[in-house]
């Protein structure tokens, strides 16, 4: 074993009890994750089932598949989650439109595809694809093996994490293989809290107007970091090698990648953003505030990943966000937008 | 030649069956009072306890009046001096006699029996766990056989050295007859004290157990591709016999914590839980018997299956 590897395994134990969940907040994924974490909803021991654990036999249970499974799951880990997760009145529904527990709302991260199977897949991330994340090198089958594609636990921990140690959706801290609490995206619960990346106003919830983004740091994004474990060049401080910029004041323009983070709208006026244009919209895109006040009328907004793409996807290519400003909010965007180039405006004034 | 053979007879027609040989194995660090390994009787019905009238009776009369418990003057099979060899075995098992471990829901005489409990008794069916003389032969799960159990399809009627008098060649066994269980016990039967000897307290699994229950559950346990996989490979089902220290996925700093309600485990060279050699077994999960849970399954917080995967995983 290689001395620093040694050192690094080494001082693990104290990093964990020093992980700074301790002293933002105690919250762990709404799922999956403390009582919510059910090993037979996703395990089963002799791959051998014929009755619920009710005493008298009922009770739910996924029937086990007939030829046993590694890591004694009930199905291979896509299956398995979405055999819960698409069209199933237990839980928030993921992949293509949505027939699950909350049939009504627009989900704020919208929705899966799946390879050759439903969806069309230039829309988003796409289940079992094996190629490789945009601006990054990592692939699906260099975490899941050969043959191997994207599956949901690529991006979420399927136990959460212990110790309460506080991530949004049980989002992995090392997404993309990235090594041990590289982007710990987390979130704040009914009251918001500023320190926090994300504020869900009410637990389990997964609808667009729930989920709000603060700015804990003004010149980074966790989440956009932790989009970046994968798509690494599409994360950078602005100035870095990733987006570029050329320093303006206290400023920055002349990026080479669009930032996702440590620019506010409307920073330098001119061609560029426009706090007015964004605020003067009805619908808003999602933006990281480091005050908690999301629709343009505070200074301190900054776009990041989920601005403009939803996490899952969406009907548009790359899980574009339609977003005219006005009309009825979709997962798409709005019913006013009518092509890309409404995204763009949201906060743009070119073409306005 | 004939006067020889003759002669060589008659010693192997006396001989009585026998046992496998209890494998020597290494004994680190005991302590606390624990025997030492060795041949020894299965706790009772065993050598000086086993009594043949505590079953039998060879004529079913005495002054006049039958000897079978239940009063029926018709002789039963094989002697007995019940019906059948699993309603003997529930007549002083039952809880009415204090010198017997109870078997059968309620148990009062501890809180919680090393084996657990039956749910019923005989030809009641139950998910809780073993059914005793169902009405029909049912499939044992893990397994294309099916099995009319009764408690002598698991116990030695008449004693041998195994644990609890469990069988050498139980049903399904294609073992030849040599599955060994072994399990030391600090406090032995007298013959008037259950309580203290039929508790998970009083014992110290060492191994076999999981062959045990194999027998009849056939693809539960083993290392190959049809049973828990090959360690080589993520498991395929929950392995048995695999400690729990070194596992990637079991937490065994967690384990080696201030756990209550403690799970049962194998601890095969040493006396002390938790230690690295502690290794999960079918009783880790199970009671024996039944525990008034689904399968048989182990609450160990009384209120959750949760809580006894969490034990080692901690997830």
């Amino acid at each position: 074993m290689h001395l620093a590897t040694k050192v690094l395994l080494a001082s693990l134990p104290l990093g964990l009890l020093l992980a700074p969940a301790a002293t933002v907040g105690d919250t762990t994924g709404d799922f999956h994750t403390g009582a919510t974490l059910i090993c037979s909803d996703c395990h089963v021991m002799h791959a051998s089932q014929q009755h619920g654990y009710n005493p008298d036999g009922s009770g739910f249970f996924l029937t086990p598949d007939t030829t046993p499974h590694e890591y004694l799951l009930r199905a291979e880990v896509n299956d398995l989650c979405l055999s819960c997760h698409d069209q199933s009145s237990v839980a928030p529904d993921v992949l293509d439109a949505n027939g699950g527990k909350y049939p009504g709302i627009v989900r704020n991260a919208g929705f899966l595809n799946r390879d050759g199977v439903i969806g069309q897949p230039a829309t988003g991330h796409t289940l079992d694809t094996l190629d490789t994340a945009p601006g990054g090198t990592w692939k699906p089958e260099d975490d899941n093996g050969t043959g191997h594609g994207l599956n949901c636990v690529n991006c979420h921990n399927q136990h959460g994490y212990a110790g309460g140690v506080n991530t949004y959706r049980n989002m992995k801290m090392d997404p993309g293989g990235t090594g041990f609490a590289y982007a710990q995206v987390t979130y704040a619960i009914g009251t918001n809290n500023l320190a926090l990346d994300v504020f869900e106003t009410a637990a389990n919830s997964y609808d667009f107007n729930d989920i709000n983004y603060n700015e804990p740091d003004t010149n980074a994004s966790t989440y956009g970091k932790w989009c970046g474990g994968c798509h690494t060049n599409f994360y950078g401080a602005p100035g870095g090698t990733e987006v570029g910029g050329v320093a303006t004041g206290s400023a920055y323009e002349e990026f080479h990648r669009h930032p996702v983070a440590g620019v506010d709208i409307g920073a330098l006026g001119g061609g560029h953003s426009s706090l007015a244009v964004f605020a003067g919209h009805t619908n808003h895109v999602k933006v990281m505030s480091a005050s908690g006040v999301w629709d343009g009328s505070a200074a301190d907004i900054t776009p990041s990943c989920m601005s403009c793409h939803k996490s899952h996807g969406n009907g548009n290519a790359f899980g574009l966000i339609w977003m005219s400003g006005t009309g009825t909010i979709t997962e798409n965007g709005d019913t006013d937008a009518t092509q890309k180039e409404a995204l763009c405006g949201q906060c743009h004034v070119q073409g306005s | 030649m004939s006067l020889l053979l003759a002669t060589l007879a008659v010693p192997l027609l006396l001989a009585p069956p026998q046992e496998p040989v209890r494998p020597a194995r290494p004994r680190a660090g005991l302590g606390g009072g624990f025997p030492a390994a060795g041949p020894r009787a299965g706790g009772w019905h065993h050598g000086d306890n086993l009594v043949c009238s505590d079953c039998h009776t060879t004529h079913n009369s005495l002054h006049g009046q039958p000897m079978r418990y239940d009063g029926v003057a018709e002789p039963a099979d094989n002697l007995l001096r019940m019906g059948s060899p699993t309603e003997l075995c529930l007549y002083c098992h039952d809880g009415t006699d204090p010198a017997a471990p109870d078997v059968l829901e309620p148990v009062s005489y501890v809180a919680d029996p090393a084996g657990g409990w039956f749910t019923g008794g005989a030809g009641v069916p139950n998910d809780h766990g073993h059914d005793l003389r169902p009405a029909s032969p049912l499939q044992a799960p893990g397994s294309s056989e099916s099995f009319s159990l009764e408690c002598s399809s698991c116990h030695d009627v008449h004693g041998n050295s195994n644990y609890r008098n469990l069988l050498f060649d139980p049903p399904g066994s294609a073992d030849n007859g040599n599955v060994v269980v072994v399990v030391d016990e600090l406090v032995s039967a007298n013959g008037s004290n259950p309580a203290q000897v039929y508790v998970p307290a009083n014992l110290k699994d060492r191994s076999g157990m999981g062959e045990f229950c194999n027998s009849c559950h056939d693809n539960f346990h083993g290392k190959t591709a049809g049973e828990e996989g090959g360690a080589s490979r993520p498991w395929l089902r929950h392995p048995n016999e695999e400690t729990i220290f070194g596992k990637d996925h079991a937490d065994y700093s967690h384990w080696a914590g201030p756990i209550t309600n403690r799970v049962r485990v194998e601890t095969p060279t040493d006396d002390i839980v938790p230690s690295s050699d502690d290794r999960v077994t079918c009783l880790s999960c199970h009671k024996a018997h039944g525990s008034g849970r689904v399968d048989s399954l182990i609450y160990a917080d009384g209120l959750r299956r949760l809580s006894t995967c969490q034990q080692c995983h901690n997830q």
